[in-house]
């Protein structure tokens, strides 16, 4: 697989998802830090069911590859995301290999998995990651939220339109002298200071 | 101002409190946290856009529609950017119509599950070509503003919180309290021309 993987927000990819599913679809999410891919798996569960009417299964492969494959053959939702794989030794991978066939219902699967399990399924699991393609995606765990550079730029926005410092608008919002115009919220939320409104 | 004036300022001042009081007892606070929120939110959209009330495209939505980081109880929700001058030319959402719009939500995260409105803004902006009053077809007023204030320290303040600006920033007309998704329900759907063929002035 490619170093250099496309970026996803778990939005953007729970919102193609549609496109995906009641078909033995393939996919996989790469998460940066093996400890979170549970979490990465409930997260996008949580996305799919919020952003579509598609049924969700979140499955763990942690018991092994004999029981997440009877997991998958048993799921009947339209999305499957397994995770847990993350500690698999080569023979749990062999196993998983051996028992392809096995994995291909007519649903979407979806892998969350970390750099390195990633990079063991293609080492010793090379018929499931042909499954794959180039499905495979790096979750941006931020993509759903500000980056500095907007962040700065609506305070920027903000500076100019009213002509006051950050500093000014905490000082007025801690003399409870704050204007009460939404965009003095805004502005304060911007600054990570919520707490003064 | 002799002690008539007094009283009858008194008296519409304590009418206008009651008004906003009222507004504002439809208590908003909706279930779950700012993140379900946004969800909520960008499902709103996606859905307009795929039945065609929006021309933004869906990656742009995605792009459009972002939280604040959250490092506190108090989070923001931005729908493109506030465009101060009305240039058109900040990132906004557009209508099938040509109309476009931009929002910001800044909430609370509660204690017992549910989220806080603290303050809104939604702008919805009609295109140019409804602006051309040459024709005596114009759209007027060319901007509409739904604000829900911060709740004021000054109690004046506190008889308007809930306003609409119908076109300029300096005239307030109490308005109801919106949801989120009601207020992109107005933006999106409901808020156009009575019939675009055939304009009243």
């Amino acid at each position: 697989m490619s170093a250099a993987l496309v970026l996803s927000s778990l939005g953007e990819f729970a919102g193609q998802i549609d496109l995906r599913a009641d078909q033995d679809d393939w996919s996989a999410l790469v998460v940066p830090q093996p400890g979170s891919a549970a979490r990465v798996a409930k997260d996008l569960a949580a996305e799919i069911r919020g952003l579509t009417e598609l049924s969700v299964a979140e499955l763990s492969g942690r018991d092994g590859a004999a029981l997440l494959t009877e997991r998958v053959r048993g799921a009947t939702a339209q999305v499957v995301i397994l995770s847990g794989l993350e500690r698999y030794p080569e023979a749990e991978w062999l196993h998983l290999e051996l028992l392809r066939s096995q994995l291909q219902t007519p649903s979407a699967k979806v892998f969350v998995l970390s750099r390195s399990a990633l990079a063991k399924l293609e080492r010793y699991a090379p018929g499931v990651t042909s499954f794959l393609g180039a499905d495979v995606w790096q979750v941006d765990e931020q993509g759903d939220v500000l980056t500095p550079t907007e962040r700065e730029a609506r305070l920027q926005a903000l500076r100019e339109q009213f002509g006051r410092t950050d500093a000014e608008v905490c000082a007025l919002a801690e003399r409870s002298e704050l204007p009460s115009d939404p965009v003095f919220a805004e502005w304060l939320v911007l600054l990570d200071r919520g707490d003064l409104l | 101002m002799n002690s008539a004036d007094i009283s009858a300022a008194t008296a519409w001042l304590g009418r206008a409190k009651e008004r906003q009081r009222r507004i504002l007892s439809t208590r908003l606070s909706p279930h779950g946290t700012a993140k379900d929120l946004f969800r909520q939110i960008r499902k709103h959209l996606l859905e307009a856009h795929d039945s065609e009330h929006l021309k933004t495209p869906r990656h742009e939505i995605f792009n459009l529609v972002k939280l604040t980081p959250k490092t506190d109880d108090e989070v923001a929700i931005t729908g493109g950017e506030k465009d101060f001058s009305r240039t058109l030319q900040k990132p906004h959402f557009t209508r099938a119509d040509g109309a476009m719009f931009d929002f910001v939500i800044t909430l609370r995260e509660l204690k017992n599950g549910e989220v806080e409105l603290l303050a809104y803004d939604y702008e919805l902006r009609f295109p140019p070509v409804d602006r051309d009053v040459s024709s005596g077809l114009g759209l007027f007023p060319i901007f509409l503003r739904f604000d829900l204030n911060l709740p004021g320290h000054d109690n004046d303040q506190d008889a308007m919180r809930c306003h609409l600006h119908p076109g300029a920033d300096d005239i307030l007309v109490p308005a109801p309290l919106l949801g989120p998704l009601e207020a992109l329900d107005l933006l999106v759907y409901e808020i156009r021309p009575r019939n675009s063929e055939r304009r009243r002035t």
